[in-house]
């Protein structure tokens, strides 16, 4: 049941995240505000970023990153809500996982941009290998990790087969 | 090492992601042998009117169209006529591979168990590719060709959304997700050891 549960909840997730006045008026915003923090975070130590709406530049080399559909975290988060949504839970502990998941996608995904658009300047080979590769596995196993450590917090069951008395601490 | 088998578990992975992701590179054309001869019989086919062949060139398929390009770009002889022909980079359909080869690796169990776990896990990881690059291929057919192609393979809109779908789905969602859930299926009893949370039939106290 759980997996069904996952499966439905992925697929009717992704199906809403594709429509179009949902890109309109929330991924492509949402796309656009993580070009901003990628930008504000970049220009600590690098003030030649500049984010224009979905594209990091730097405005000395001219060299731009676009970050598109598949880069922005979006359809990690979904796998991950629909696994917490999949897990017998109370919803307080579901949406408590949803936010943990939200941030620690949406903190390594920053890092990945940036990793990106440095590397992007380094070298394009290694840029093509990270982003179309190893990223996107990272990122799934960032997706994996949070997920077992929300699993982890949660209470252990109660066998229900189990006669009372069993479960009483022996002393 | 952590104690915890869990985070003792997802240390292993970190440290066999390097050398799973090197071997996956290093063994690609190898890899994309099978995907393409079974991207190859699934669309020539489901879509014999307008795909010939699927043949593998290193890392990339080279998807044979039944369509004559009209293209100015192709310089040909004259009465010459070109085959329509594009490209697939395969292996981004696969890089869900090594992941799942780690996690598989640093499960704690024996070496034959490893074997076995990675060559099943693999063999249906391998259905992913299949479904990206035959739905890459047909959406390249239907969205970026001339439009007189989408309509000799006779598509709806309504097949145009499904198959723009079943694309997404093929490249953003099914490649990632893939490794993890086949991982957990071939798992299942360390997943129970582990996490008894995730058990069945189980009240959570609280």
């Amino acid at each position: 049941m759980p997996l069904i549960i996952f499966a439905l909840v992925l697929l009717a997730l992704f199906v809403i995240e594709l429509l179009g006045p949902v890109q309109t008026w929330v991924i492509q915003p949402f796309t656009a505000a993580i070009a901003k923090v990628s930008a504000v975070a970049l220009q600590i130590f690098d003030s030649t970023v500049q984010a224009d709406g979905i594209v990091l530049r730097n405005i000395q080399t001219g060299a731009a990153v676009s970050i598109q559909p598949g880069c922005n975290g979006v359809e990690a988060m979904i796998c991950v809500i629909a696994a917490i949504v999949a897990t017998p839970a109370d919803w307080r502990r579901k949406m408590m996982g949803i936010g943990l998941g939200f941030m620690a996608i949406q903190t390594l995904n920053l890092v990945r941009i940036i990793s990106l658009f440095y590397l992007l300047q380094w070298n394009p080979a290694w840029f093509e290998w990270a982003h179309l590769y190893l990223w996107q596995a990272l990122i799934m196993l960032d997706g994996l990790v949070v997920y077992l450590f929300w699993v982890r917090m949660l209470p252990a069951p109660v066998d229900r087969d189990r006669p009372a008395d069993a479960m009483a601490p022996s002393v | 090492m952590p104690r915890r088998p869990i985070d003792r578990f997802l240390v292993c992975v970190l440290l066999w992601l390097a050398p799973t992701f090197v071997v996956w590179y290093a063994l690609g054309p190898l890899l994309l042998m099978p995907i393409a001869g079974w991207t190859h019989w699934v669309l020539t086919y489901g879509f014999p009117q307008a795909i010939a062949a699927v043949e593998p060139q290193g890392i990339t398929v080279d998807i044979v169209t039944q369509f004559i390009t009209t293209s100015a770009n192709v310089a040909l002889p004259p009465g010459a006529q070109a085959q329509l022909i594009f490209t697939i980079n395969a292996l981004q359909y696969t890089y869900g591979l090594p992941l799942l080869l780690a996690l598989t690796l640093a499960a704690p169990t024996d070496i034959g168990d490893k074997l076995y776990r990675t060559m099943m896990g693999s063999m249906v990881f391998m259905l992913i590719p299949v479904w990206g690059i035959a739905c890459d291929a047909l959406k390249v057919l239907v969205f970026q060709m001339e439009p007189a192609i989408a309509e000799q393979m006779g598509t709806t809109p309504l097949t145009r959304e499904l198959l723009a779908l079943a694309y997404q789905l093929g490249y953003l969602i099914l490649p990632a997700v893939a490794p993890i859930l086949i991982w957990a299926a071939f798992h299942r009893d360390f997943l129970r050891e582990w996490l008894p949370q995730t058990r069945q039939g189980q009240s959570i106290s609280s």
